[in-house]
């Protein structure tokens, strides 16, 4: 259990992203965090079609080139690291422009882009604030998604719903769901604290992917919970 | 989708939260306290119905096992610190009823590092513990900082084991140890919190998987893969893991450097430290005693020895390497010896011609030593299976005394059984002087030089090493005469190695080379076979 599981983020910067499982590795990390590029490159006042396009663009370029060879020798964590080259890349307006061209690994564009940059809140913060907090439900999303599934394969889904409030300390009393799902109250409440355990444990290990070690996840959980 | 609150946190939520829920009170939940996530402590003000005799003033922190809280005893006028467990756990009357059963044990823990339990027990359906309460702050808190200076953290380590060996003592293992439950109060001292309550939830099948999620690092292996079986040796690897990140502010993960390497750290700290993360605790320290006095430069002799320096180490080893050269040379000419005169030596009347056709260069040792048998007979060829014998038991002696390590009787008895072939050398080397007049069975007609070389440079040696042996220390002079075949070996070791090397280290280092000493072993045994 001590010996130190090996996260995307560290294959990236270890292996570099040339290699089969760098490239991999990459790949699945920016199809999870596309939406807060595009958050914020939406805020960086892109209409949703060139936000889209700088948002490929820039993954296109990154998977394509050496940006990672290149990134800073403190390394740091994935999030940093991305939201400063997508700001780099943003201010190259030609860059910006070809990209789009550009053949080459290309993540999954997330459909609902632009129904979700629609609800965030019009004002206020900054493009990095931004980018953090969405950065933030773009890891509750995934992992709520990856647990949802979970569930739904052992037909349980609809226990998840009913207890998936209780993730963020709310939801109905146990005794309710109880009734609701025809279960026992006892059985409810050791369900509950099964799912707890498991949100637990996929959310720290979605985060342990974007950091170099492990000891950096509890710190990044706090840095998401304060931009939250 | 209309605008909500979340129910916990009393945010707006506009609808783009993943599943609807407050990303903010999730992000919380998946934090490194476990039940902080659904555990909304009570604020102080509901609590205070509960606890009538205490004036509860703040919630100082949630942890995993629940919340607790700053609070006076009104009657005694002391601060207290109340945890409360999380109502969920309260609501199983079993877990209630253990919970009870083991506070009752803890309340018995009366040490100065471990967090005092001053009472217990369930109001409404609710488990509180009140313990002593000091200001201060985590380990944890402090470790953010970095790693502590050696002094500090070998001071708290010291205190965190004594704590940890007394409850031992009192059949109480912590089962968490981690800096978040060793408080540092502001008196510089530490207090170790939350004794056995893993446990408690454990035996409840609720925790054990929250709590390998929340801190898996410092849970020693067998927690995991046996929970049933685990002792106090699991505070032992817990230990490990602390005394390893207070001292670099690291944790030992996958390859992790030595501790040593941190400056500072003395690299005595490492072997200790190693032996605490062994992942089979049948390898680890077998107390915490014993981890104290390590760490304190002060290894107990009964403990299994430790690694020795890597210096005397490699040392040793060329030592043993030596001396089996060198026994292995000295048996062969002893046995030539022997051969030339026993076999060689019974065919003296015939024809020295034909000896030598038949046996080829040996026969100039054959008609050196039938040269003078008559001196060298008396001692040796009479006896020639004793001889052999208390050959072959000098050398298992000598080996088997280094490979045990307590080699005093045995060195002794090897010293003792090696004046044999020491007085053979002597009678052997005087008879050298006088051969052209002894005439003998057999008349000279070659000057066996090499022979006589050999056993002059043995000689020669053999006299060196015994004045070394006897210049070095009075206490080993008496046994000086009988020390030949070991003071040949350290003559040659220390002659033709190096002179840096102590004589002491020929006896002392061998201990750990098994293989050597394996090998030393066999030899006597397999050595005589080719003739």
């Amino acid at each position: 259990m001590s010996a130190f599981r090996t996260t995307r983020w560290s294959v990236v910067l270890n292996a570099g992203h040339r290699t089969p499982e760098g490239a991999r590795a990459l790949d699945q990390l920016c199809g999870d965090y596309w939406y807060p590029l595009y958050a914020v490159s939406r805020r960086r006042g892109n209409d949703a079609h060139a936000a889209e396009d700088l948002v490929q663009g820039f993954f296109a370029r990154l998977l394509e080139r050496e940006d990672i060879a290149r990134a800073d020798p403190a390394r740091g964590r994935f999030r940093g690291y991305l939201r400063t080259s997508f700001e780099n890349y943003m201010r190259n307006e030609h860059a910006a422009r070809t990209a789009a061209k550009r053949g080459g690994g290309r993540p999954h564009i997330p459909l609902d882009a632009e129904q979700r940059y629609a609800l965030e809140p019009a004002d206020g913060d900054d493009p990095a604030a931004l980018f953090d907090r969405a950065w933030a439900h773009s890891l509750l999303r995934s992992t709520l998604g990856r647990l949802r599934a979970e569930y739904a394969v052992r037909d349980k889904e609809g226990l998840f719903d009913a207890l998936k409030a209780g993730l963020a300390g709310g939801g109905p009393p146990y005794a309710e769901v109880a009734a609701d799902l025809g279960m026992t109250e006892g059985a409810v409440k050791v369900a509950a604290h099964r799912l707890r355990q498991r949100y637990r444990e996929a959310l720290r290990t979605a985060v342990a992917e974007t950091v170099e070690s492990e000891t950096e996840i509890e710190d990044e959980i706090q840095a998401l919970f304060r931009v939250l | 989708m209309e605008n909500r609150t979340c129910p916990r946190c009393g945010r707006t939520l506009t609808g783009a939260e993943p599943e609807g829920l407050c990303p903010r009170c999730l992000m919380e939940g998946a934090a490194e306290s476990p039940a902080a996530a659904t555990f909304a402590a009570p604020t102080p003000e509901s609590l205070a119905s509960h606890f009538p005799g205490y004036e509860i003033q703040t919630l100082l922190g949630r942890g995993g096992m629940g919340a607790v809280y700053r609070a006076r005893d009104k009657k005694l006028d002391r601060p207290v610190a109340i945890k409360i467990l999380p109502p969920e756990l309260g609501a199983d009357p079993e877990f209630a009823e253990r919970f009870l059963r083991e506070a009752k044990v803890l309340g018995r823990l009366n040490h100065v590092h471990i967090v005092q339990v001053y009472d217990f027990g369930e109001v409404e359906g609710l488990l509180y513990i009140i313990m002593s309460h000091f200001d201060g702050g985590g380990l944890r808190d402090r470790l953010r900082r970095g790693a502590l200076g050696v002094d500090e953290a070998s001071r708290l380590l010291r205190e965190v084991g004594d704590a940890l060996g007394y409850a031992h003592g009192e059949g109480i293992i912590h089962r968490d140890v981690k800096p978040e439950n060793v408080l540092l109060g502001k008196d510089g001292h530490v207090r170790l919190a939350d004794f056995g309550l893993v446990r408690l939830a454990e035996a409840d099948g609720l925790s054990r998987t929250q709590q390998a999620l929340g801190t898996p690092y410092y849970m020693a292996p067998e927690q995991l893969s046996r929970p049933g079986a685990v002792d106090a040796r699991a505070d032992i690897y817990a230990f490990g893991v602390l005394a390893y990140e207070m001292l670099t502010g690291e944790l030992p993960i996958g390859q992790f450097a030595a501790a040593s390497s941190t400056r500072g750290v003395p690299e005595s700290y490492d072997a200790v430290i190693r032996r605490c993360l062994q992942s089979d605790p049948e390898s680890r320290w077998e107390t915490m005693a014993a981890v104290t006095q390590a760490l304190a430069g002060h290894p107990r002799r009964a403990a299994p020895p430790p690694v020795p320096p890597p210096d005397a180490e490699s040392m040793s080893e060329k030592s043993l390497r030596t001396i089996l050269i060198l026994g292995a040379l000295a048996f062969l000419f002893c046995f030539a010896k022997w051969f030339n005169v026993s076999v060689v030596g019974s065919a003296a009347g015939k024809d020295v011609a034909k000896l030598m056709s038949q046996f080829g260069d040996w026969s100039g040792f054959a008609i050196e030593v039938v040269g003078y048998r008559s001196n060298f007979n008396l001692l040796i060829f009479e006896f020639p299976g004793w001889f052999f014998i208390l050959f072959a038991v000098a050398l298992v002696a000598a080996a088997w005394s280094h490979r045990a390590g307590w080699w005093e009787i045995p060195r002794a008895a090897y010293l003792a059984l090696a004046a044999i072939p020491l007085l053979a050398l002597l009678i052997t080397a005087m008879s050298i002087t006088s051969t052209s007049s002894l005439g003998g069975v057999v008349q000279f007609k070659f000057t066996p030089l090499l022979g006589y070389f050999v056993e002059l440079g043995l000689w020669v040696g053999v006299l060196i090493a015994v004045m070394r042996t006897y210049s070095r220390s009075g206490e080993e002079a008496p046994q000086k005469a009988p020390a030949t075949r070991a003071v040949r070996s350290q003559r040659r070791a220390a002659g033709r190695k190096a002179k840096k090397q102590r004589r002491e280290h020929l006896f002392d280092g061998v201990t750990s080379t098994d293989h050597s000493a394996d090998k030393q072993r066999n030899s006597p045994s397999d050595d005589p076979s080719p003739s």
